[in-house]
């Protein structure tokens, strides 16, 4: 087994490039040569990923050409990413025509709820697991991880029970309670790995100082760790903002005739595709609005996200 | 439409909302900072009154259970009881904060009695004629047994009692929301319940070692889906051939994409193919598998279109065919998990230092050796993890399949199992069902955990 060179270890970024042996720095940079790469090399090493952007971007794009088409031709075998007569007719439909504010509305309430509630929940606790020892500490964060083995689909049964019998399927509250652990024991990890970076002697100075223990972890642990803190947020963000099984389970035990029913987005966009009327056009149209502030804020935010994956990913 | 009053009610529940969980976190609190104090000065006969308040807490809250009125506030004519909850939940939280050990237990006792008074006393004992008690039993012992767990932790290591107080309302939400279900599921798996009114409402239904032992022969031996291959093996058999297929594209695309990433590429180009190249990643998955699994319309989707064009006449009917709707769902998940594995493999491969190479190219190692001496031994405490949580969340995927196959002729377990409660509404088959799926877990989880010598990083840690 080779052993690295500790300095190297924890370099995630990309490192500079250093100029290969030849010690001579070559003038074009897009087929710089590098390990003994020849132009022909690096020309297909760009073909092989051009090809593989476009497999990834074209079933993307097609979203929104479907978006853009007119109402007579949704069901066309055109392969143009721009169709003929575009239009926002679609937009228009879906804004006006139907509850998409309301999906909106309610998914966008429920999970900022449960993203304070989980980040509570998760940095409290974390903090215990980083800097206690206590009974049941080991086999309590076993179980965080163990948690995570345990399919979605064989607790929504007995929870979506739990909330009938206590009568909570048609109100908020229900739903971001059934909601509000679910990122709970990864953030645990991840605060917890941050929280163990942070030298102890910073709390030990500010209780030095006169404040108590937990007024030191709120005065300095939590204003160190807002990096891992934004990360649990994203995830507990992500983890209700794409819940899709709780939601439908409520959604198809309910009697259509009540208009009491909270629905969330993913339900709303995949009623838009019923078995027998599917309203493509307007399906696009409402993808294209639900995913285009999710992309941004996920491509804006994806270093620490990646960051905070392998942080959580390795320790397991 | 959206009406302002509908924004004005989801904005009033969720702040009701927020403010229970601010009491509720500090009844959880104060009750163990009590105990704490208690033991300190060594006087037992101080946990009375903590365990006393719990106790009628939850049986109060039990009971109202079906109304709720907790969350059913109106704050035009209970924004008094809102405004004093606040308070006193303020007043626990300063006096653990400022360390003023009376101010906790004088928060805890006005809120008690605030609650009670919104609540009204006496609460009704039974709702048309079921005994709520009863029904909810496990419910209360969940959350009791978690507390007493956490009171006992406390008064027997009085130095980290701080540690018990800081996980008590994870925990006590963690018991309610994945213990008690559990439990809960492995009762129903000896029961007969179904989406009936009065157990879903009042959880009535039958419970007999007979009704389990039925269920779990009916898991072995029947159909559990009206598709007449749905048997238990059969569906075992797909989950294992759709886990173990897109694990390898996942891990083999993903390793081949960080690879290429990975060579000196000018640093825009490889900035501009990193971006699109995570693009499946950034999109909600619920979108991508919905608009994906249009185009694999035989007719109108661009797949089909651009078989015709290449010039083969009867391109395959996707969703009909049961073997081809296996391959979209393969296609579309293959295409959805690619990009998690490539940027984690990026990152560990740009950890690994280049003099390696340089030294294994003047030994004069071809591409290959290479690859298989320094790159495959170094990456491997980033691959494993990936590689193991890539196969659960395969193995536990639910959504691409279900939203996908949209004529539902491919099933994985979970979906088999989703199909079982939410479209057939056979509750006690799906429990018993859900815990067959979870003793596989575990025992690959326990396969796992010996081959690699155990848990002792996460206890070292």
């Amino acid at each position: 087994m080779i052993k690295q060179p500790s300095s190297q270890m924890h370099s995630t970024l990309a490192q500079p490039a250093i100029p290969s042996h030849t010690g001579v720095r070559p003038r074009s940079s897009f087929f710089r040569a590098s390990r003994g790469d020849s132009p022909f090399k690096r020309l297909l090493i760009h073909l092989v990923l051009i090809a593989y952007c476009i497999i990834t971007i074209y079933p993307i794009s097609r979203v929104i050409s479907v978006a853009l088409r007119p109402g007579d031709q949704l069901l066309s075998g055109d392969l143009s990413v721009i169709p003929a007569n575009a239009t926002l007719n679609s937009f228009n439909t879906v804004l006006n025509g139907r509850p998409f504010y309301e999906w909106i509305f309610n998914s966008l309430l429920i999970t900022i709820a449960v993203t304070v509630i989980g980040l509570v929940l998760a940095s409290t606790a974390a903090y215990a697991f980083s800097r206690f020892k206590f009974v049941g500490r080991g086999p309590g964060l076993v179980f965080l991880l163990a948690n995570q083995m345990i399919p979605a689909t064989m607790l929504v049964l007995p929870i979506f029970l739990m909330l009938s019998r206590l009568g909570l399927t048609q109100q908020y509250a229900g739903i971001i309670f059934a909601y509000s652990v679910s990122a709970v024991p990864f953030s645990v990890w991840i605060l917890k790995g941050y929280y163990d970076t942070i030298p102890q002697d910073l709390e030990e100075a500010a209780q030095v100082d006169g404040t108590t223990r937990l007024g030191a972890f709120w005065r300095v642990i939590v204003p160190l760790s807002t990096p891992a803190l934004a990360i649990a947020a994203l995830f507990n963000f992500t983890q209700a903002w794409n819940e899709y099984l709780l939601a439908s389970l409520i959604f198809n035990h309910n009697d259509p005739t009540t208009n009491q029913q909270i629905t969330t987005w993913p339900v709303g966009l995949n009623t838009m595709l019923g078995q027998f009327t599917s309203e493509w056009g307007n399906f696009a149209a409402a993808s294209v609005m639900v995913a285009i502030p999710v992309m941004i804020l996920f491509l804006y935010s994806s270093k620490w996200l990646i960051g905070g994956l392998t942080l959580g990913g390795v320790k397991g | 439409m959206l009406t302002g009053a509908q924004v004005l009610n989801g904005l009033r529940s969720v702040f009701i909302f927020l403010i229970l969980f601010l009491i509720f976190v500090t009844i959880i609190e104060g009750l163990l900072y009590i105990v704490v104090s208690g033991v300190r000065k060594t006087s037992p006969a101080r946990l009375v009154l903590p365990i006393a308040v719990a106790v009628v807490g939850l049986l109060f809250m039990v009971q109202r259970g079906p109304d709720f009125p907790w969350v059913q506030f109106d704050l035009t004519t209970d924004w008094l009881h809102i405004l004093l909850m606040t308070v006193m939940a303020e007043v626990v939280v300063l006096g653990l904060l400022l360390n003023i050990k009376a101010l906790a237990p004088l928060g805890i006792a006005l809120l008690t009695i605030v609650t009670m008074l919104r609540i009204g006393l006496p609460p009704p004992t039974t709702i048309t004629g079921n005994s709520l008690l009863i029904d909810e039993w496990p419910f209360i012992l969940t959350a009791g047994a978690a507390m007493f767990l956490l009171m006992l932790g406390a008064i027997t290591q009085p130095k980290v009692s701080l540690a018990y107080m800081l996980i008590a309302p994870a925990v006590i939400a963690i018991a309610l929301l994945v213990i008690y279900p559990f439990v809960y599921t492995i009762f129903l798996a000896f029961s007969d319940a179904t989406a009936n009114f009065q157990f879903l409402r009042y959880g009535k239904t039958n419970y007999s070692l007979q009704l389990g032992w039925d269920n779990f022969t009916r898991v072995f031996s029947g159909t559990l889906l009206p598709d007449i291959h749905s048997s238990f093996w059969n569906l075992l058999g797909i989950t294992v051939a759709w886990t173990v297929i897109n694990v390898i594209f996942h891990v083999s695309g993903g390793m081949g994409l960080a690879l290429l990433l990975n060579r000196d590429l000018a640093h825009w180009s490889k900035a501009v193919y990193r971006t699109i190249l995570i693009l499946p990643w950034a999109i909600p998955g619920i979108i991508a598998i919905l608009a994906f699994s249009g185009e694999f319309n035989g007719t109108y989707g661009f797949i089909n279109i651009i078989l015709r064009d290449l010039g083969v006449n009867n391109p395959p009917q996707w969703q009909s065919d049961p073997n081809y709707a296996f391959l979209m769902v393969c296609i579309i998940n293959i295409w959805l998990g690619i990009p998690f594995m490539m940027v984690s493999i990026l990152g560990g491969l740009q950890s690994i230092s280049k003099e390696f190479y340089e030294a294994a190219e003047i030994d004069g190692a071809n591409g290959w050796q290479q690859f298989r001496n320094i790159t495959i031994p170094l990456i491997r405490p980033v691959l494993t993890p990936i590689v193991i949580l890539g196969t659960i969340w395969t193995f536990n995927n639910f959504n691409v399949i279900y939203l996908a196959d949209r004529q539902g002729k491919t099933n994985i377990l979970v979906t088999a199992l989703y199909r079982i409660f939410g479209d057939l509404r056979n509750y006690h088959l799906a429990a018993a069902f859900s815990l067959v799926i979870f003793v596989l877990l575990m025992i690959f989880a326990v396969g796992w955990i010996r081959l690699n010598g155990g848990l002792k990083g996460v206890y070292e840690s």
